[in-house]
């Protein structure tokens, strides 16, 4: 898994030739390596957008309108879940309980979070995305990544 | 107010994750103590002597675990379940991202009361400030000595391995945990053996939870017994429990076992939204069978909470308020565990599917009247001749996911059987069309 994780850092997603790559290191087939990498949802096996938007569908926050968000989020990017937008700038899917559920509705962007969601703060989110700030990223004082991939940094 | 354990640092310093706040407020005090004046022996007796449960969610003595490691087999692994998922809960990433230190010297301490060297936190993927704090603590425990070789001038070697998990909630469950952390897909395992005869690489190894182990610098520090003065009879200490949903201050709340349901929900998380009255809760995280508002005045206490039909689990208390729809909720939480199955054992991996598209087609408004009694035959075959109300079940299946469906499933039909059957007659969802036409 961490070798999985070193090609996804490189290339933004887990491509076929990093799967070789790594059956040959270990000394198992390809095949081998898909089936682990395929078991878990954080390894993209194609590209993803710069800015993977993951919302929460946690039962506390689809309480507390998370199924709107997804909406608003199809509306502003007219992308849904599993999607990237044309430019390769955003992406769009769907996350199973984010464990922030005292901050519900809640969000990812490249697996950092933001709490209390309102429709007019992902609006306030994805511009400051289209201009290259990270709304909590800096706060946090880690890195800015460029794609998903690089959330180890 | 109840004594922090837990939460003392954290909720009085905004850097608390940072090793000079820690050390400032005695952090690695127990560690320290322990390797001068302590053995192995005596840690293990003053945790024994605490009392404490396991806080993932299975309620397992953590002593006892820790006991059950064979005499004399090794190498032998810690591993930390940091794989924190279960729907509703939110303290264990809390504890790693502001208290860092805290769990490892957690760690370092357990590790030297079983005699292990190496340990490993398993850090779900999802928690990318988790895994930043969790690295740099390490790197800052292991440059003051705490980790590393020869710690603190004992002579003992401590080294933690941090992981990171890729998405998958199944690996929460502790041999799925193993499965995954020896890089294969993350299945759980038949048992016996256990993790602490034949665990991770098939050595003797300690799986426990965060929270858990976020406990033993203070149970060491002050003492087994002290920390068993506090809960009840059957359920010692405190407990972190993540308050979440239609209640005006959600959030983790660290309290003393025992304290009603209505304390947590009414006092600590200030009520319900818009003055509400509570349809339902579930009290232990996705998993756990759901209660009526009859049972607030229970206790948060292990074994009264099992012998009225749930589980305490995780510590997740999700509260639902007049305006939720239960079939909805019921949804949602079986499409969770549909998409989360492993594959392994076909009752779960064909039957939260089923059970999804029978709840999906009765909340759309193309549900049959049979379909109610067909969702309860199907989840029969994951979890046999189980009845809400009834606490533990049986299983067709290797782990907890199927048969938690099943749970929620059955949870809703049984509580809410009228509306069920209202959204079959009427075609659709009742709630939905009343948020409509008020909108």
């Amino acid at each position: 898994m961490p070798l999985l994780w070193l090609a996804q850092e490189e290339d933004g997603w887990v491509t076929p030739d990093a799967m070789r790559e790594i059956g040959d290191i270990l000394g198992v087939t390809p095949a081998e390596v898909l089936g682990t990498g395929s078991f878990y949802t954080m390894y993209k096996r194609e590209p993803v957008g710069r800015h993977l938007i993951s919302v929460c569908r946690g039962l506390p926050c689809m309480w507390r309108g998370s199924e709107e968000l997804v909406d608003h989020l199809f509306g502003a990017l007219g992308i849904g879940p599993g999607q990237t937008t044309d430019d390769g700038v955003f992406a769009l899917e769907e996350m199973e309980c984010a464990a922030a559920c005292g901050g519900a509705p809640c969000l990812q962007v490249n697996y950092l979070y933001g709490e209390n969601m309102t429709t007019d703060l992902v609006d306030e989110m994805l511009s400051d995305l289209r201009v290259g700030r990270h709304p909590w990223m800096l706060q946090d004082g880690l890195p800015v990544g460029d794609h998903p991939g690089k959330a180890m940094a | 107010m109840t004594t922090q354990i837990l939460h003392a640092r954290l909720k009085a310093h905004p850097d608390s994750h940072t090793v000079e706040r820690s050390l400032a407020t005695g952090g690695y005090t127990a560690l320290r103590r322990a390797l001068q004046e302590m053995s192995p022996q005596k840690v293990m007796e003053e945790v024994k002597a605490s009392g404490i449960l396991g806080r993932g969610g299975a309620d397992f003595g953590t002593g006892m675990k820790w006991e059950s490691i064979p005499a004399g087999s090794f190498p032998r692994y810690v591993v930390v379940n940091a794989d924190e998922g279960e729907p509703g809960t939110f303290k264990d990433r809390e504890l790693i991202e502001r208290d860092p230190h805290q769990l490892i010297e957690g760690i370092a301490l357990t590790c030297f009361a079983v005699d292990a060297e190496k340990a490993f936190i398993y850090c779900r993927g999802e928690f990318r400030l988790g895994h930043a704090r969790l690295a740099q603590a390490i790197a800052e425990a292991t440059e003051r000595g705490f980790l590393g070789r020869d710690i603190l001038g004992s002579g003992r070697n401590i080294e933690i391995v941090l992981h990171r998990g890729a998405g998958a909630y199944v690996c929460g469950e502790e041999t799925a945990l193993l499965s995954s952390l020896e890089g294969y897909r993350g299945e759980p395992r038949l048992r016996p053996p256990h993790p602490t005869v034949a665990g991770l690489y098939a050595k003797p190894t300690v799986v426990n939870n965060v929270e858990t182990l976020s406990n033993v610098p203070w149970i060491v520090n002050n003492g087994g017994a002290a920390y068993a003065a506090l809960g009840t009879e059957r359920s010692k200490g405190n407990r972190i429990f993540s308050l979440s949903g239609c209640v005006n201050r959600p959030g983790n709340y660290e309290v003393e076992l025992g304290t009603p349901f209505r304390d947590l929900i009414y006092n600590h998380g200030g009520g319900i939204r818009d003055g509400n009255d509570i349809k339902f809760f579930v009290p232990g995280g996705g998993s756990a069978p759901w209660y009526g508002p009859d049972r607030l005045d229970l206790p948060l206490d292990m074994a009264e909470v099992k012998a009225n039909g749930s589980m305490l689990g995780s510590g997740a208390v999700m509260v639902a308020d007049s305006e939720v729809c239960a079939v909805r909720s019921a949804l949602n939480l079986v499409r969770f565990f549909d998409h989360e199955s492993c594959g392994q054992c076909t009752p779960c991996r064909e039957g939260c599917g089923w059970m999804t598209q029978i709840l999906t087609r009765i909340e759309e408004g193309t549900g049959r009247a049979v379909d109610l009694d067909l969702l309860l035959d199907v989840s029969d075959n994951i979890a046999p001749q189980w009845r809400w109300g009834q606490w533990p079940y049986l299983m067709t299946t290797i782990c907890y996911v199927g048969p938690s469906a099943s749970v929620a499933a059955v949870s809703a039909v049984t509580m809410f059987r009228e509306e069920f059957e209202q959204h079959v007659t009427e075609r659709g969802c009742p709630l939905r069309r009343e948020h409509a036409r008020a909108q």
